[in-house]
């Protein structure tokens, strides 16, 4: 029997086994295609590049106007019962577009945009309605309720608010508990209604090493991601004894994933495909704005700028070359105390700085963007979000993927635009700091009046 | 000595240094507005459309046996003011082709010789109203009667009378005899204070300080042209802020519960002041477009107007305010940015409230659209640029609470917005012929001829001003002999208060919003 013969006879297993290697060959490629995906132990550290966090400064004139557009969303939105809807002239409202409207009332009364009475009537009113929604069997509010009739709608009857959207929820209330002392008594009558504890109820203990209960998402969230756990976590912890270790427990181990070299936590969006690795940046901004950043919601932040402003054709990198004795000047406005960006029209001149094709980005989050990291990036992000204006109505959603604009004017977008607004001139909501008045005379570094 | 010299410019430059340091720390926060650029070029087709479509109010309330124009479609009176409107539109349609020198000539001749016959008020000065038809002076009812004058019309008619004495040198001689016919005794007093008149139910005339911030300082533009010294008109004092849409707007502090004067701020004012003036010092005689020589008029109306374009980016109201008139009850409105103590204001004369009236008045509309090339005002020539009717020209506006268009036609509305495209075509509306009183061959036009001359007995009369003696007009004195008429040696004795040079301090352009 020749060789020929004997490969002959054997042809079908050498197909098959061409056919194993093909396939795995193609399996490794497309393994080698995927994200690098890794389970990680160490805690999340300040990168060395972390920029210095801005210093507050007045609003530019175009800042001021923004923050008035942005407000005369709840002026047009706001229902008789003192609730607003979670889009406009349509009447649904969920608790986190009714926590965006609580902070969106708060930033605007740090803005100055309404007067004291406005605002003790506002906030006074919606706790009221608020006190008066239906409940589910459980004690707690269901997902939507109509904005008019403050009835839930129907198909959500029976379920109940997520904890995330009841987490963004508390924040509001924390701010007023602090800030605005009058409307405790309200704040807690609203809470004595609710009965937080079973938005906790758990998962029997998963082993015997594990003393405490993961924390199941009660309903099927879409906010169900790692960053908004996060985000939520801070306020949801305070509800009862138990809840402080469930929820900062991470749900699955948490994972990173590596996007042009820099590594972020995999938020692991659900789709019908399974698990998609997907970047969300929402709750990271929010908390910044809101209660301020901890060395990892921080981190995590400047990691997705990076990896945002790289993909936007502005590299951190190639910014300011130094052709002079001096230092070159650095890529964030904050590095001068009080500086505020040139105003737009005066922009135009510095061509450099617009980005190459248009920022796939919602509104909300240019302006966060540009709140809290103020360089030439977050500048001409929200350069290029002018377009949003709405006039009368407030601030569209955003680019769309395909570049055309979301036309929908929503409540979540206008409070935080008003929320980084606030943010700039006051710094996060949440600031036990602020309510001191600042000393006497403060006076700017190097800068003497004789 | 040039050690001295030296010296002595030393101050200057350390002064104008210094200003300049003060002035970019007060700059720090600007308006949006004061970055827009006036619009400049030829007319585009649409634009000329809009242009023929104001004509045609002229064609249609001409009336032949006077030369004059009615004020309002159909109505035969008409004002000093509106007169001048009709003067604005006449040199609009003739510089931009829509008519020939031919039928301007034929209108303003004709138009002139009815105004040097004008029966005037107390043989001071114009009335404040004509019948269009005969030509007599008419109370408020178009019946023959004197009412009074007004300081405010008469000075944008002189200021319109100026604007076509320079351009059109060949009209001077008949414009200077109708000025020289004019008595100012109670017009303007020593300190440069324009007073109106109206007769009191006791039928005795009173005279009484008129205009307020805006209308006061244009109106003053026009008498400084004919050599008048305005002090006290042409200062900003006294005026307030008032904080609208974060912009700090200025306007009259002067108290019209006591006064009895609205001291109402709208576009008109400001508009006028740019189109004609180019926002200059009325003495300036150079056009460079964006170079705005006079001290504040830009910057007040940089404010009026970010805070009409912020109004619209916020509620998303257009807006472009003015004073104007109505298709029905109350037939006149005073349609604000600010007056009486209220943002955006809606008033009758009589003070009371009417917001439903409320219009985007087409004349501020287009006076913004030539003044500040700026998406709002792109948007606003879009939302009235056919709010017409055909062979009537356009409507005085388009009600704020969409009750569509106030289905009146006035001179005055048509009169500014011709003048406003004639702007973006020319820039400034007055241009000084090259005759400059400065040089030596001057040749003096016969106002300044008689003006300076110590014999003409009508100069004291009349409270003619006293014209600087230029080298041009210094000459022609020694030339033909003529003894020349110098003012008082101490001018400023006679009004103590009062001093024009006293720079004006700008106040800042938006607070409350912006701070900490």
């Amino acid at each position: 029997m020749s060789l020929k013969n004997g490969i002959y006879s054997a042809r079908s297993y050498i197909t098959i086994l061409a056919g194993f290697l093909l396939g795995f060959a193609v399996v490794l490629w497309v393994e080698h295609q995927m994200p690098k995906r890794t389970e990680t132990t160490d805690g999340i550290v300040l990168s060395e590049n972390f920029p210095p966090l801005p210093a507050s400064r007045e609003l530019t004139f175009d800042e001021a106007v923004w923050a008035r557009i942005a407000w005369q969303y709840f002026v047009n939105n706001t229902q008789p019962n003192g609730l607003v809807n979670a889009e406009s002239d349509r009447a649904w409202l969920s608790l986190w577009s009714t926590g965006s409207y609580l902070l969106a009332v708060i930033a605007a009364r740090q803005l100055n945009i309404i007067p004291v009475s406005e605002f003790d009537d506002r906030i006074a009113s919606a706790i009221d309605a608020l006190k008066s929604l239906p409940l589910n069997a459980s004690g707690l509010p269901v997902p939507y309720y109509h904005s008019e009739t403050l009835q839930p709608i129907a198909s959500a009857e029976n379920k109940t608010a997520s904890a995330i959207d009841t987490g963004r929820f508390l924040m509001p209330l924390q701010i007023l508990l602090w800030r605005y002392p009058q409307h405790a008594v309200a704040v807690n009558q609203l809470l004595i209604k609710w009965q937080l504890a079973s938005l906790l109820q758990s998962s029997t203990p998963q082993s015997a090493s594990l003393p405490v209960n993961r924390w199941m998402l009660a309903t099927d969230d879409p906010r169900s991601s790692y960053g908004y756990r996060l985000y939520a976590g801070s306020m949801l912890r305070m509800i009862n004894p138990a809840a402080g270790l469930a929820v900062t427990q991470p749900p699955d181990g948490m994972k990173m994933i590596e996007i042009d070299g820099v590594a972020v936590p995999d938020e692991g969006l659900r789709t019908p495909w399974g698990k998609q690795p997907s970047l969300v940046s929402m709750p990271y901004l929010l908390t910044g704005l809101e209660q301020g950043f901890d060395a990892r919601s921080g981190e995590i932040t400047w990691r997705l700028m990076r990896i945002l402003q790289n993909r936007s054709g502005m590299p951190a990198e190639s910014e300011t070359i130094s052709t002079d004795y001096a230092e070159p000047s650095p890529d964030f406005a904050a590095a001068l105390p009080g500086s505020q960006p040139l105003p737009l029209q005066q922009q135009g001149e510095r061509k450099q700085q617009s980005l190459p094709g248009p920022a796939l980005t919602s509104t909300r989050s240019a302006f966060a963007w540009y709140a809290l990291f103020r360089n030439a990036w977050s500048e001409a992000l929200l350069r290029q979000m002018q377009v949003m204006i709405e006039p009368g109505k407030g601030w569209k959603a955003g680019f769309n993927i395909d570049g055309a604009i979301n036309p929908a004017i929503d409540a979540d977008t206008n409070a935080m635009v008003l929320e980084s607004l606030s943010y700039i001139a006051h710094g996060q909501l949440l600031c036990l700091g602020c309510l001191a008045p600042p000393l006497t005379a403060e006076r700017q570094q190097g800068v003497t009046s004789e | 000595m040039r050690f001295l010299w030296l010296r002595q410019s030393g101050l200057p430059i350390l002064l104008i240094a210094l200003l300049l340091i003060a002035s970019g720390l007060q700059a720090a926060v600007t308006l949006p507005a004061s970055d827009y650029r006036t619009r400049h070029g030829e007319l585009t087709e649409r634009e000329r459309k809009v242009a023929k479509t104001a004509w045609s109010y002229f064609v249609a309330n001409y009336q032949p046996t006077t030369g004059l124009v009615n004020a309002v479609n159909k109505y035969p009176s008409t004002t000093m003011w509106d007169s001048g409107s009709y003067l604005a539109a006449l040199t609009a349609a003739r510089e931009l082709g829509i008519i020939d020198k031919a039928e301007f000539d034929r209108r303003f001749l004709q138009f002139m010789a009815t105004i040097n016959k004008l029966s005037l008020f107390q043989n001071q000065v114009p009335n404040k109203a004509y019948n269009t038809i005969t030509g007599q002076k008419v109370n408020y009812l178009n019946k023959p009667g004197e009412i009074g004058f007004s300081a405010i019309d008469i000075g944008r008619m002189l200021l319109w009378l100026k604007i076509i004495k320079e351009r059109y040198p060949e009209h001077a001689n008949s414009i200077d005899n109708v000025v020289l016919g004019w008595d100012f005794s109670h017009v303007v007093d020593d300190c440069g204070t324009l007073y109106g008149a109206y007769v009191d139910g006791n039928k005795q005339t009173q005279y009484v300080q008129e205009g307020r911030l805006g209308y006061e300082e244009y109106a003053a533009a026009g008498y400084q042209l004919w050599g008048f010294s305005t002090c006290k008109a042409a200062r900003p004092e006294p005026y307030a802020l008032a904080d609208i849409y974060c912009v700090l707007v200025p306007y009259d502090s002067r108290d019209p519960r006591l006064t009895s004067q609205h001291n109402y701020v709208v576009s008109e004012s400001y508009v006028l002041h740019g189109l004609e003036l180019g926002w200059d010092e009325s003495s300036d005689r150079e056009d460079h477009p964006n170079n705005y020589s006079h001290p504040w008029m830009k910057n007040f109306a940089d404010r009026v107007y970010q805070a009409q374009e912020n109004r619209y980016m916020i509620t998303g109201i257009m807006t472009a305010r003015s004073e104007h008139q109505l298709d029905k009850a109350p037939y006149f409105v005073y349609d604000t940015v600010y007056s009486d103590g209220f943002n955006w204001n809606t008033i009758t004369d009589k003070g009371q409230y009417v917001p439903n009236v409320a219009a985007i008045s087409l004349k501020a509309a287009l006076g913004m659209w030539a003044l500040w090339d700026s998406p709002y005002t792109d948007r606003l020539m879009d939302a009235i640029e056919n709010a017409s009717e055909h062979d009537k020209g356009f409507y005085e506006g388009l009600y704020e609470n969409g009750d569509g268009p106030i289905k009146e036609f006035t001179a005055n509305n048509n009169g500014i917005m011709l003048e406003a495209l004639l702007f973006k075509k020319e820039g400034k509306l007055l241009r000084f012929n090259s005759n400059d009183s400065r040089n030596k061959n001057y040749a003096p036009s016969m106002w300044e001829k008689r003006l300076v001359d110590v014999f003409e007995e009508n100069n004291t009369r009349r409270n003619r001003p006293f014209l600087t003696l230029t080298p041009g007009i210094k000459n022609w004195c020694e030339q033909s002999g003529t003894a020349v008429r110098n003012a008082p040696a101490c001018q400023a004795c006679k009004c103590p208060d009062c001093n024009s040079l006293a720079p004006v301090k700008l106040p800042p352009v938006a607070t409350s919003c912006l701070k900490q």
